[in-house]
C-alpha cells in the first residue's frame, strides 16, 4: 500500500523552469472527495440496511402473508389438530386445527399495530409536550419537567400492567396504557433538542422577525429535530412490542378472539410439555426477528445521523 | 549543543492512517535531526503531520490504525520503527519523553497528580514508596507548582490550566529523559501562562541539557526559544535550518507565506493576511510539490516533479525548485498572501 | 456529598408516594369489586366483607389508613390469597425473588462488563465478534422467550436441568440465565463503546507515553471511566431486572413475590396489588440510590465537588 515514490534522481529539462499558468482547482488532489464519506457510511452499516429489509419484509407479509394459503386464520378443523409442518400446513396446525402461518401475519397485524400505534402516539404526545416545555423555557418549563420527572420515576411496566387493570382489556387500551407513560422519554428528548436549537441564530433571527412562538416551533424548530426524533421513534417501536408481548403472555393483553404474536407465544408455552414447539417457536422467533430488525436499524439511524463518527 | 551525532534522526519517514473516510497519507517522507542538547522546533499548520510524526516514532499509535509506515527513526543509533513493544516502552519516558497539548484531556481525571508522576517515575526503576513521594514533590517544585505537597494529592480538574501543564511536564520528565518532545505545549493555554510555560521549558532544557523538539504553528515561539527550524507542509518538512537562517532567510515560498502571515503592530495594512487555498486532503497521491496549488511562482516543473531538498546556506535546506540553478530568481514578497500587497 | 446523596434520598420519597397514590387511585377506579365476582356469597356477606376490609368508608379516609399502615410497616391483609398478612407474603417470597434477582444481576453486570471490555480490546477479533452476537439475541429476544427456548433444550431435551419450581441450585439456573441475558447484552454493548471511547482518550496516548505498559494503562486509567457510564444505567436495568422476574417466575413456578403479584392482578386484590407497587418501587428506589452511591466512589469529581483551586 506505500505509494510508489521512486526518488527524483532525473534531472527536469530547462523548458520546465517557466511560471505556471492555471489555478489550483485542476489539480486532481486538491479537492476533498466528499461523495467518498457518504457512500462509505451507508455501506458501513449493514446490520441496519438489513433491518430495513427484514421491517419492510415483515410489513409485506403481514398484508399479503393470509392471502397465500387457502385457510382463515380462525377456520377451525378438528380433523387436523397440532399437525406438525408440512406441505399443506407451513407452520403447522394449532390445538384447533387452525392453520399456524395464517394466524402469524394475522397475529403480526395485531402486533405491528399495537407496536406502532403506541410509537407514533408517544411520538405526538412527545414532541407537543416537549416542543412546548422547551421554546417556552422559563417557569414553564421548570414545572412541565418536573412533572415529567416525577412520572419517569414509576417504572413503564408497572404503570402499563396498573392502567390495563383499570382500563380493562381491549386492543386500544393497551395502547392508552403504553401510552400513558410511554411518551416520558420522547418528551424530554424533544425538549432537549429544542433547547439546544433555540440558540441557534437563524432561530433567534426569526423571532426577531416577529414569527409567532407555535409557528417557530411547527417550522423551524421540529424538522431540524427530527434526526433524533426518528431514531427515538424507530427504537421505542420494538420496546412498544415487547411491552404488548408482555402483556399478553401475563393474560392482559388482546382478548379473544383476536390474537397477537404474544398471546400466541402465552398459549404456545404448554407445548413444551406436549411437544408440539411448532406453535410456540414461530410466534416468537418472530417476535424477535421484528425487534431486532428495529433495533438494528435504529442503531444504523442514529450512527447515519451523528455527525462524530466514533469508531 | 555539539556537532557531533544527531540524537534522534528521522529518515524518509511515510505513514498512512485508517480514518472513517479511509487511508490517510498522513507522512510522505519526513526528514528530519535534533542533536544533543539542541532545541528544535517544528512548524506548520494544523494538520500538516507534526503530531503524526511524533506519536508515529514513539509508537503510540494502534496497530489497527497504521496502514502503512516505512522509513527509519534512529535514537542513538537504533531504529525505533523496528523495536518491540517492550523495548520502546523502555525508552518511552526514560530516554524519550513527550508532552501533549491540552493538559486537560493529557491527565487522567481519575488519578491524581501525584499517583500519575509517581506512576512515571516506577516505571523505569524501583524506588521506595516513601521515596516516591519524595520525588514526586521535588518534580513538582521543579517546575514551578506551588504547594506541591497540597497539588500531588488533588485530581486534574482541580488545577488551572498552566500548573495541569506544569504537572504535565513534571510527569515527562519523571523518568530522566533526554529528549523531550513537547507538542503544542502553549497552544491550550492564555497568552500569560504561555510565557510562563516557555519560560520553564527554556530554563529546564539549560539545566538539564536535553534536546527539545518543540512542535507548534506559532512562529514567536520559535523565535523566543529554539536553536534550529524544521517547516512542516503535507506532511514532508520543506524548509530546515537555524532559527537565524530560516525567519531571517527563508527560502521556501510557505515559510514566506507563513512570516507574512504574521500581525505585525508597525505595518501600515489593516487587515490580516492569510495564505489563500488550503492544504491537501492527504487522501489521493500528490504528484509534484504539494504546494504548487498555492503558490505564485509554481513552474511547469513543480506540477510534474516533487522537489528535492536543495541547500540555501550552510546547514540550511529548502524543497523547492526556485532554487534549482535552471529557475529565475524571484522578489520574495509578491502576491502570495491575500490582502493588500506592498508589492 | 451528603447533600448529593440527601437530595437523591428525597426525590425518591416523593417518588414513591406519587407511585403509592397514583396506584390507590388506579384501583379504585376499576369498575367491579373483589367480591362481587365470589358467586357463592350472599349480598350480606359481601357487606360484611367489605366491612372488615374497610371498604365501606369514603375513599379518602381508606386512602389515609392505607398511608398511615404504610409509615409503620404494615402492608394490610389480602383479599383472596390464602395466607392474609400481606407482610407474611413478603417476607416468604420476597428472599426468593432477591435470591433470582441478585443472580440475574451478577451474572448480568459481571459477564455484560466483561464481555464488554473484552470487545474492546480485541477490536475485530472474536471478542468483539462474539459481544454483537450476544448483543443481537439479548436484546432481541425477550427473557420469557429465551426461557422456554431455554428449557426446551436444556431440561426437556438435555434433561440436564429442572423444567421448573425452586429448591437446589440447579433450579436458579435458567431462569437466572433468562433474566440475565438482556441486561447482559447493553451492558455488553455500553461498556463496549464506552471503553473504546476511553482508549481514543488523550491521557492515554500520554500515559504510554510515559513508559507504562499497556496492560496497566488500561485497568489504572480506563477502566473506571468505562465503567461509569455502565453504572448509570444499572438502575434502569435493576428495574427491568425486577419486571422481567414477574414473567420468569410464572414460568418456571418459582413462589417469589413476582408470581403473587401477577396473580393478585387479575384477581382485583387490592391491597395485594398496592403492597405490590410499593415492594416493587421501594425495591428499586433502593436500587437507584445505591448507583448514586457508587457514583460517588468511582467519580472522584462528584466525591469532591467542584473541589479548590
Amino acid at each position: 500500500m506505500t505509494p510508489a515514490h521512486a526518488p527524483e534522481a532525473l534531472e527536469p529539462s530547462r523548458e520546465l523552469f517557466r511560471l505556471r499558468e492555471g489555478s489550483a482547482a485542476e489539480l486532481p488532489w486538491a479537492a476533498p472527495g466528499a461523495a467518498v464519506s457518504a457512500l462509505r457510511r451507508l455501506r458501513a452499516h449493514r446490520l441496519g440496511v438489513a433491518g430495513l429489509i427484514i421491517i419492510i419484509l415483515l410489513t409485506v407479509m403481514a398484508g399479503a402473508g393470509p392471502q397465500l394459503v387457502p385457510y382463515a386464520s380462525d377456520e377451525q378443523n378438528m380433523l387436523a389438530t397440532n399437525e406438525p409442518p408440512s406441505g399443506r400446513h407451513w407452520f403447522g396446525t394449532d390445538d384447533f386445527g387452525r392453520d399456524v402461518f395464517a394466524r402469524t401475519w394475522i397475529g403480526a397485524r395485531i402486533s405491528l399495530f399495537v407496536g406502532l400505534s403506541a410509537a407514533l402516539l408517544d411520538l405526538v404526545i412527545g414532541v407537543v409536550y416537549g416542543g412546548i416545555s422547551g421554546s417556552a423555557g422559563g417557569g414553564v418549563d421548570l414545572v412541565m419537567m418536573r412533572v415529567v420527572d416525577l412520572l419517569y420515576g414509576i417504572p413503564h411496566l408497572l404503570s402499563t400492567i396498573l392502567f390495563m387493570v383499570v382500563l380493562g382489556p381491549g386492543l386500544f387500551t393497551i395502547i392508552v396504557a403504553m401510552v400513558a407513560t410511554g411518551w416520558l422519554g420522547m418528551a424530554r428528548l424533544v425538549r432537549g433538542q429544542v433547547l439546544l436549537l433555540k440558540e441557534l441564530d437563524y432561530v433567534q433571527a426569526a423571532h426577531a422577525l416577529g414569527v409567532r412562538p407555535a409557528r417557530l416551533l411547527a417550522r423551524h424548530l421540529i424538522p431540524n429535530a427530527m434526526g433524533p426524533i426518528l431514531v427515538n421513534l424507530t427504537l421505542t417501536i420494538p420496546a412498544a412490542i415487547f411491552t404488548e408481548a408482555t402483556l399478553s403472555f401475563l393474560g392482559l393483553g388482546v382478548p379473544l378472539p383476536l390474537a397477537s404474536w404474544g398471546t400466541m407465544t402465552a398459549e404456545g408455552l404448554v407445548t413444551l410439555l406436549t411437544g408440539q414447539t411448532w406453535r410456540l417457536f414461530f410466534p416468537a422467533f418472530f417476535i424477535s426477528l421484528t425487534m431486532f430488525a428495529f433495533n438494528a436499524f435504529g442503531d444504523g439511524l442514529r450512527d447515519a445521523l451523528d455527525p462524530r463518527l466514533r469508531r | 549543543m555539539n556537532g557531533d551525532r544527531p540524537l534522534l534522526e528521522i529518515d524518509g519517514l511515510h505513514l498512512g492512517l485508517h480514518t472513517a473516510q479511509g487511508v490517510v497519507h498522513a507522512l510522505r517522507g519526513v526528514t528530519l535531526h535534533v542533536r544533543p542538547g539542541e532545541v528544535l522546533a517544528v512548524v506548520g499548520e494544523s494538520g500538516c503531520g507534526k503530531s503524526v510524526t511524533m506519536q508515529g516514532v514513539l509508537g503510540l499509535f494502534q496497530p489497527w490504525q497504521i496502514a502503512y509506515r516505512s522509513g527509519r527513526a534512529l535514537f542513538q543509533g537504533r531504529d525505533l520503527l523496528t523495536l518491540t513493544e517492550q523495548a520502546l516502552r523502555r525508552i518511552r519516558g526514560a530516554q524519550i519523553g513527550m508532552v501533549f497539548q491540552d493538559p486537560m484531556t493529557s491527565l487522567t481525571p481519575t488519578l491524581t497528580i501525584g499517583q500519575q508522576i509517581g506512576e512515571a517515575l516506577l516505571a523505569h526503576r524501583r524506588i521506595a514508596p516513601g521515596e516516591v513521594r519524595r520525588r514526586v514533590i521535588a518534580l513538582l517544585e521543579q517546575v514551578g507548582v506551588p504547594h506541591p505537597q497540597v497539588r500531588a494529592a488533588q485530581y486534574p480538574f482541580q488545577l488551572s490550566g498552566g500548573l495541569r501543564q506544569r504537572a504535565l511536564i513534571a510527569a515527562a520528565l519523571a523518568g530522566g529523559p533526554s529528549l523531550l518532545i513537547a507538542d503544542e505545549p502553549t497552544t491550550a493555554l492564555d497568552v500569560t501562562i504561555q510565557a510562563q510555560i516557555l519560560d520553564l521549558l527554556r530554563s529546564l532544557q539549560r539545566a538539564s541539557g536535553m534536546a527539545v523538539i518543540l512542535v507548534t504553528h506559532d512562529l514567536g515561539v520559535v523565535a523566543e526559544i529554539a536553536h534550529r527550524v524544521a517547516v512542516m507542509y503535507a506532511g514532508q518538512i520543506v524548509e530546515e535550518g537555524t532559527v537565524e537562517q530560516v525567519l531571517r532567510r527563508p527560502a521556501h515560498p510557505y515559510t514566506w507565506g507563513l512570516l507574512d502571515c504574521l500581525p505585525r503592530l508597525d505595518a501600515a495594512e489593516g487587515r490580516l493576511r492569510s495564505i489563500r487555498g488550503q492544504p491537501p486532503h492527504l487522501m489521493t497521491e500528490i504528484v509534484g510539490c504539494a504546494f504548487a496549488g498555492r503558490c505564485p511562482h509554481a513552474m511547469e516543473v513543480c506540477v510534474e516533479h516533487a522537489p528535492p531538498q536543495f541547500p540555501a546556506g550552510d546547514g540550511h535546506r529548502s524543497a523547492c525548485w526556485l532554487l534549482h540553478p535552471s529557475a529565475e530568481p524571484v522578489a520574495r514578497r509578491t502576491r502570495l498572501t491575500t490582502g493588500t500587497t506592498r508589492g | 456529598m451528603v447533600a448529593y446523596l440527601l437530595r437523591r434520598l428525597l426525590a425518591s420519597l416523593v417518588t414513591l408516594w406519587v407511585i403509592v397514590t397514583l396506584t390507590f387511585v388506579l384501583m379504585h377506579a376499576v369498575p367491579g369489586d373483589p367480591f362481587l365476582t365470589e358467586a357463592r356469597l350472599s349480598p350480606q356477606a359481601v357487606r360484611n366483607l367489605r366491612a372488615y376490609y374497610g371498604l365501606d368508608r369514603p375513599l379518602p379516609v381508606q386512602y389515609a389508613r392505607y398511608v398511615v399502615n404504610l409509615l409503620r410497616g404494615d402492608l394490610g391483609r389480602s383479599l383472596r390469597s390464602e395466607v392474609r398478612d400481606i407482610n407474611q407474603i413478603v417476607r416468604e417470597g420476597l428472599p426468593v425473588s432477591a435470591l433470582l434477582g441478585a443472580e440475574a444481576l451478577l451474572l448480568a453486570i459481571a459477564g455484560g462488563v466483561t464481555l464488554g471490555v473484552l470487545a474492546a480490546l480485541g477490536r475485530n477479533r472474536w471478542p468483539d465478534h462474539l459481544s454483537i452476537g450476544v448483543a443481537i439475541v439479548g436484546i432481541s429476544v425477550p427473557s420469557f422467550i429465551l426461557a422456554t427456548l431455554l428449557i426446551d433444550v436444556f431440561a426437556v431435551k438435555l434433561a440436564l436441568l429442572p423444567v421448573s419450581l425452586w429448591g437446589t441450585w440447579r433450579h436458579t439456573v435458567l431462569p437466572a440465565v433468562s433474566l440475565a441475558l438482556t441486561p447482559l447484552a447493553y451492558l455488553a454493548r455500553l461498556t463496549r463503546s464506552s471503553m473504546l471511547e476511553e482508549l481514543s482518550q488523550d491521557y492515554v496516548k500520554a500515559a504510554l507515553a510515559r513508559g507504562l505498559s499497556r496492560r496497566r494503562v488500561i485497568i489504572r486509567h480506563t477502566l473506571r471511566g468505562a465503567l461509569l457510564p455502565a453504572l448509570t444505567v444499572l438502575g434502569p436495568i435493576t428495574a427491568g431486572v425486577l419486571a422481567g422476574s414477574f414473567i420468569i417466575e410464572n414460568i418456571f413456578g418459582i413462589p417469589g413475590i413476582g408470581k403473587i403479584f401477577v396473580l393478585s392482578i387479575s384477581d382485583r386484590d387490592y391491597p395485594l396489588i398496592l403492597s405490590g407497587a410499593v415492594v416493587y418501587s421501594v425495591l428499586l428506589l433502593l436500587a437507584n440510590l445505591l448507583v448514586d452511591l457508587g457514583y460517588t466512589v468511582l467519580d472522584p469529581r462528584i466525591r469532591i465537588g467542584g473541589g479548590s483551586r
